[in-house]
């Protein structure tokens, strides 16, 4: 099993929960992979903006690997402001240098949005060794552009995510309209879960980018609509709904924005395969989607657009185009959001096979 | 001579801080604590359902998620004048607890211990000095480390069978809980919670214990003003009352909390209040460059005071013996620590018997609508101190949501009355040995 294939190894990524997830393959097959790679690792730079910190606490929940094997044996994570040693400019100018010596060759790791109002002076993260203050802004000016691979992770970074919910004052931005777009590979999820983190690093490290969705998203994990994979689909299919939390059936009338989402976690379950959202009654939220939260909200309500059963056969298609339509419902001045881009598809797209 | 230490940022916490001393002849004589990011995103709840206040206001903080989901439901659960029912009391206690100790284990392994033992092993701490333990000791804190995130995986795991997933949970509700955990379940639950607890008595007893050993003197660095405030946890609803009161130390009386008695304090940070000036109903406007503004923290204040929080606040208030016996030496550094493992033992006991009393067969969500109009304040103890929420709905929707994260106690900035808040007070007399690596100021900050 040393030499792993790319085939392969999307096997495994797109596997169903219950037989593996990234999981009990990994060690044995990818862990020898990456040995071979270990040595020319590129280091990785991890920047937190606007966001609550949970998509680094996600990545903390990796299980195979776990965070030993991940940190100590796989990836070098070279920075990053939750786990780096360092304080004041010694943290700032360390930063620096590692970005300088790995010119054209690290990966930048972003976490958050970026606030753009009053030139980026909501967002400090610190002071150089002159004493000046950095902006997320300049930071990410000085070194995005020396950086091999851009991944935005959770949903802020991705597409503004609840940082850039109106009336978003912080004017905060997800990365890719702040860099060009087709340099960021977009992890989102509210959090993500540890396996679409550590997974697309993995393909990154040994094969290269990933194929990505319309929306920049890994499609080896975010290929599907939560909705088509989900245990209650029959339920929808044959038109029982909950109407209480708890009561058997489909939860599009409690809320579920799961015919919107795309994701895999109704296959791969979360925390160590313990549960995701909706096997505890509770409607999906949207997380991983452009919209969210502006557009996912109300959370609890039934989105009125869905018609029901019969629109079933191109539920992957309605995926984008219902979300306009559920723009249109709640105000035009947020699907305007969707037209004037953003939130909506990336111009460029490459077609492969996953 | 005076002179001037400013660290930018101060990193592995729950947020990254800005710190700025004044320090004559190597001893500190004022000090400045903030965040330098803007963060108040509940603004976008205006006009919302109520019911998304759960979702939106978890966001607020990776760590402390589990508090904020409780604030925001039992706040409207008091304007509605319901109380959810017993099953559902006992799952948010559940959680509640699990990621109490799951901050602790975090704050212990990965904010604290980094500064006395260096990681990862091998890394040279940058050059940081003081460091007493050496060899074999040393290498197990490493080894810990690592184990510590296998042991916080472990507890979300947990979390997750009742809250679907984690971080961000989605089992509670206005008026409840989604679901409520069967026998398996609850088997699972048990099964890894005593891995959990072979962790916090095994490792985590032993590494704090050595930290005690050869640090003894930071049980006399880094004291506050002595005033302490829980504003209550882990009601199971009989009449044996909430296992932490909810309950303030203001110099040596005791006083019982009243929620009235807290108060929104801005003058230290970059918003502005467009009034009821001190009110948590306040309208607050940012203001980046406001003169004296220095923090991006809303400043919260009891009974016109800053009070320190978290583990310690609610070990002293519950007359916890451990904590009672370190006697003045429990407010500083290592007390803190102290404080925090001491929780966790009594957090993990409590967490099996609530399990025990879960009835499997009764309800755990009320069929309940949130009122038209009204407005209330829910509170949570969160591992960092407690969280706060203010809410107002008007025709249907909200009308004006305020959050306190728990770090608005500890990081309060300077008040009207020109009080420090708690970190900035047990800074303020620290000695620093070399102002170029000032680890003293590393282990207090890092201490709250």
């Amino acid at each position: 099993m040393a030499n792993i294939d790319r085939r392969q190894f999307l096997k495994l990524c797109t596997a169903s929960a219950a037989a593996v997830g990234l999981s009990q393959l990994w060690v044995p097959a990818i862990g020898e992979a990456y040995r071979k790679a270990a040595g020319g690792n590129p280091p990785i730079i991890w920047i937190q903006g606007s966001a609550c910190n949970g998509c680094s606490t996600s990545l903390v929940n990796t299980v195979h690997p776990d965070m030993r094997e991940l940190l100590s044996e796989i990836i070098d994570l070279s920075f990053h402001p939750g786990l780096s040693s360092g304080a004041g400019n010694l943290f700032i100018d360390g930063l620096y240098r590692i970005a300088t010596e790995n010119k054209g060759k690290f990966i930048l790791v972003v976490e958050g949005a970026i606030p753009l109002a009053h030139k980026g002076a909501l967002n400090t993260i610190g002071e150089d060794s002159s004493g000046k203050a950095v902006t997320l802004i300049d930071l990410l000016k000085n070194i995005s552009g020396s950086a091999r691979f851009i991944i935005a992770v959770g949903s802020c970074a991705s597409f503004g995510g609840i940082s850039a919910a109106e009336p978003n004052y912080a004017e905060c931005v997800g990365l890719e309209k702040f860099i060009e777009v087709n340099k960021v590979i977009n992890i989102p999820g509210c959090p993500p879960h540890p396996d679409w983190i550590v997974g697309t690093l993995a393909h990154l490290l040994l094969y290269g980018p990933p194929v990505l969705d319309d929306y920049g998203r890994p499609k080896m994990f975010y290929g599907g609509l939560i909705h088509n994979n989900c245990p209650r689909r029959q339920y929808f299919d044959n038109s029982i709904f909950a109407k209480n939390f708890g009561e058997d059936g489909c939860l599009l009338y409690l809320g579920c924005k799961g015919p919107l989402a795309h994701g895999d976690c109704p296959t791969r379950l979360w925390n160590s395969t313990s549960s995701w959202c909706v096997d505890v009654n509770a409607p999906c939220i949207g997380c991983t989607d452009p919209s969210f939260p502006d557009l996912t909200m109300p959370f609890y309500k039934r989105m009125p657009e869905i018609k029901g059963p019969g629109i079933t056969s191109t539920a992957d298609a309605i995926g984008i185009g219902l979300g306009v339509a559920t723009a249109a419902g709640l105000g035009a001045h947020l699907a305007g959001n969707y037209f004037t881009g953003r939130i909506g598809p990336r111009k460029h797209k490459e077609e492969e096979d996953v | 001579m005076a002179e001037r230490i400013t660290i930018h940022p101060l990193n592995r916490g729950l947020r990254p801080l800005r710190l700025e001393v004044e320090a004559e002849s190597g001893r500190i004589t004022s000090a400045r604590a903030g965040t330098t990011y803007y963060w108040d995103f509940e603004k976008t709840l205006r006009g919302k359902d109520p019911l998304d206040a759960v979702q939106i206001t978890q966001r607020t903080n990776g760590l402390d998620f589990v508090a904020h989901t409780t604030a925001s439901v039992r706040a409207l659960e008091e304007m509605a004048g319901v109380k959810p029912p017993q099953n559902s009391v006992l799952c948010r206690n559940i959680l509640l607890g699990l990621d109490i100790i799951y901050g602790h284990i975090t704050h212990f392994y990965q904010t604290v211990v980094p500064d006395y033992v260096p990681f990862p092993p091998g890394g040279s701490s940058y050059g940081l000095p003081d460091l007493r333990i050496n060899g074999e000791p040393a290498a197990k804190i490493q080894k810990n480390i690592w184990a510590s995130f296998a042991a916080r995986e472990l507890i979300h795991r947990t979390m997750a069978v009742i809250g679907g997933k984690v971080p961000h949970i989605c089992n509670v509700v206005y008026g409840g809980i989604t679901y409520l955990v069967n026998s398996p379940d609850i088997l699972k639950i048990q099964a890894i919670l005593k891995d959990i607890s072979r962790f916090i008595t095994g490792e985590y007893a032993d590494d704090l214990g050595t930290l005690e050993n050869n640090y003894r003197d930071y049980f006399n660095i880094g004291a506050g003003a002595g005033n302490f405030l829980s504003t209550g946890e882990f009601t199971t609803g009989g009449p044996a009352g909430s296992l932490i009161p909810a309950r303030a130390l203001i110099g040596n009386k005791t006083v019982e909390v009243d929620k009235e008695m807290i108060s929104m304090d801005c003058t230290g940070s970059k918003y502005k209040s467009l009034g009821p000036e001190g009110s948590l109903a306040a309208e607050l406007e940012p203001v980046p460059d406001k003169p004296g503004g220095y923090s991006w923290v809303k400043g919260a204040v009891f009974a016109g005071t800053t009070c320190e929080v978290g583990a310690l606040a609610r070990m002293t208030v519950s007359g916890n013996p451990a904590i009672m016996g370190l006697g003045e030496t429990a407010v500083s550094v290592l007390g803190r620590s102290r404080a925090r493992f001491e929780e966790c033992q009594i957090l993990i006991a409590r967490i099996n018997g609530w399990l025990a009393q879960l009835l499997p067969d009764e309800e755990y969500a009320l069929k309940s609508y949130v009122p038209e109009e009204g407005e209330a304040v829910g509170t949570a103890e969160a591992s960092h101190g407690p969280v706060v929420h203010y809410v107002s709905v008007k025709n249907n929707k909200i009308h004006r949501y305020n959050v306190f994260d728990a770090f608005s106690w500890n990081l309060c900035p300077l008040t009207a009355n020109r009080k420090n808040g708690p970190v900035e007070h047990a800074l303020t007399g620290v000695a620093i040995a070399i102002p170029e690596s000032p680890v003293e100021i590393y282990r207090v900050a890092r201490s709250f």
